[in-house]
């Protein structure tokens, strides 16, 4: 006759004991492999920064139009400002903090987000000093031409490092809290020219999009046609909601 | 087998099993957190915490769905079955730390409701491919909270085993949820074949021990009487019946019990009244019909459980006839004393 367990008993008989043992290394042979083969098959994840802990001060020319950043001169006189997207803690924009100091000269304190494809700015609230007006006069955007770019939208903010992965399917929830609250929407797309670039998305007056165009469409690949144009070393994509298709 | 809302009743094996689940969680999310900080410097530890909880706790529930049909298979995994429950409330916690991360990660500090900007935020209701897979673990969670908390037999007693039984049965509903929840959500982000190649093992595994084990199960259902006469059915030879084991019949959709001990036969309903386990795969000890699952005791005379516990069972009706057993298909009320038969009288 086999032998009969009975949970409660102090031991268990000595076949069974042997067979859940046996089970049992099986188990941690299971979780230790299971383990290892979801690490190792995960995606490459970015090279992306959110340098959370360790905020820095940040000086330079506060443009407002179509999204805040602030221009930093790091070099020589004469050299090319970096432009810094500014936005707020949380899934917040930064227009509110900032509003009503376009071309000032500012010094504010705030935490550093960046990736190969650009950089940010996490604005400390009651950090920004007023330095008077700013010199530097605003160049003409460039203008390169009309084109159709494939690719994601992307809150930028995640993109840029705060999220890893910042983009997909697995965070397009966040994608979509986050330009709902007004972090700058853009299109991250290869097609341009052969480079990863995130384009900001303007409306064809060059103000910010209508975010019922592309709140929805977030983390999803799509097809954006529209007139491309450089500002201030930012890359922007002026389109309309009719010219952003889903892609399958 | 208490009804009181008391603790644990620690036993060696008990804290073996319970130590075994916790090294296993543990190697678990040090491999997965270790190598994965190893080979993805970039990753941020918010999102390994994620995936580590969540793929635990997924894994933990396939775990958990297997050990009833490996059981029903093979009785020597029972001690599996006996905590089950623990690993279980595990699989929940593990789950719940998921959810938090997420939930904080993906909704909060924003500008909506939290819990709203879960179902909100993404409205591709319509889209298989593009369908929100976040509400899909919450609705799973929430079942997983409902079976942990409800898991001590106080809840059982109050509920009554039928309410309690069909509560437990949503775990299938919340691993449904959690197979769409992975597949439309980090299976539609991630290149990798093999972590499809993983679910897919997964899910195979879970069925193939259902269907193996609801197959042995419908063998036994899809025996015929081998001869009926007034209201008894012949059943069986004595002799096929294991001295204080049971030989398991199904007549009419109901699976009975007949036992064989002390040179007597008594028949009763195979269905415990704990947790509906297979009584005639229990064994007669001191006496008592015990129930392989958690024990739970029965005289085979009556169907009554041995004070001070309550629980009865149906009995039936049997009588031997030329070394062979016969058994009147009629349940009688749970609890009713019925003279075994004697073998050697017939």
């Amino acid at each position: 006759m086999s032998e009969f367990y009975i949970g409660y008993l102090s031991s268990a008989p000595l076949a069974i004991r042997r067979r859940v043992r046996l089970l049992a290394a099986a188990m941690v042979v299971f979780a230790v492999g299971g383990a290892a083969l979801f690490a190792a098959s995960q995606n490459r994840f970015a090279a992306s920064f959110f340098d959370y802990g360790k905020p820095a001060e940040f000086s330079g020319s506060l443009v407002l139009q179509p999204y805040p950043a602030l221009l930093v001169n790091r070099g020589m006189a004469g050299s090319s400002e970096t432009p810094y997207l500014l936005v707020a803690p949380g899934k917040f924009g930064a227009d509110a903090l900032v509003s009503g100091r376009e071309g000032r000269n500012v010094r504010l304190r705030g935490t550093l987000i960046h990736r190969t494809e650009g950089k940010m700015i996490e604005i400390e609230p009651s950090s920004i000093q007023d330095l008077g007006e700013s010199a530097d006069r605003k160049g003409r955007p460039r203008d390169l031409g009309f084109a159709t770019l494939s690719g994601e939208i992307v809150d930028t903010k995640c993109f840029l490092g705060v999220m890893n992965p910042g983009e997909g399917k697995v965070h397009r929830d966040c994608a979509a809290r986050c330009l709902s609250g007004g972090i700058p929407p853009a299109l991250v797309s290869s097609d341009f020219d052969g480079l990863q670039r995130l384009f900001l998305l303007v409306g064809d007056d060059g103000k910010p999009l209508l975010k019922s165009g592309f709140l929805q469409r977030a983390g999803r690949p799509v097809a954006i046609s529209g007139r491309i144009f450089e500002s201030q070393g930012l890359y922007y994509l002026s389109t309309n909601e009719v010219r952003i298709q889903a892609l399958e | 087998m208490s009804h009181r809302y008391a603790g644990i009743s620690w036993n060696p094996q008990k804290r073996a099993y319970d130590l075994m689940v916790a090294a296993g969680v543990v190697l678990y999310l040090v491999t997965f957190l270790a190598l994965s900080s190893l080979l993805h410097p970039a990753a941020t530890a918010e999102t390994l915490l994620i995936r580590g909880f969540g793929s635990c706790a997924f894994l933990l529930l396939n775990v958990v769905l297997c050990i009833g049909p490996l059981c029903r298979l093979d009785s020597r995994y029972l001690p599996l079955l006996y905590n089950r429950r623990h690993l279980g409330v595990t699989t929940f916690l593990l789950g719940m730390v998921h959810g938090a991360f997420s939930l904080f990660q993906l909704h909060t500090l924003g500008d909506s409701d939290p819990l709203i900007s879960l179902f909100t935020a993404n409205r591709n209701y319509q889209s298989l491919a593009d369908f929100p897979f976040q509400p899909l673990g919450f609705l799973a969670l929430l079942i997983l909270f409902l079976m942990s908390a409800t898991s001590h037999d106080f809840w059982l007693r109050n509920l009554t085993p039928r309410v309690w039984k069909s509560l437990h049965m949503l775990v299938y509903a919340a691993y449904g949820l959690l197979v769409a929840h992975v597949t439309l959500g980090l299976l539609q982000s991630e290149r990798s074949p093999w972590l499809v190649a993983a679910m897919g093992t997964s899910l195979a595994l879970v069925l193939s021990l259902h269907v193996a084990a609801a197959r042995k199960e419908r063998e036994l259902d899809d025996s015929t009487p081998k001869a009926q006469e007034e209201n008894y059915v012949k059943v069986c030879a004595v002799s096929e019946i294991p001295e204080k084991c049971a030989k398991l019949v199904s007549l009419r959709g109901e699976r009975v019990a007949i036992f064989k001990f002390d040179g007597k036969i008594s028949a009763l309903s195979n269905v415990c009244r704990h947790q509906n386990g297979p009584l005639g795969e229990g064994r007669i000890i001191d006496g008592c019909v015990t129930c392989p699952w958690h024990g739970f005791q029965y005289q085979p005379e009556s169907g009554a459980a041995p004070e001070p516990f309550t629980e009865k069972v149906s009995t039936f009706r049997t009588k031997l006839v030329d070394g062979c057993v016969w058994l009147d298909p009629h349940p009688l009320p749970p609890g009713t004393y019925i003279e075994p038969s004697r073998i050697g009288r017939s």
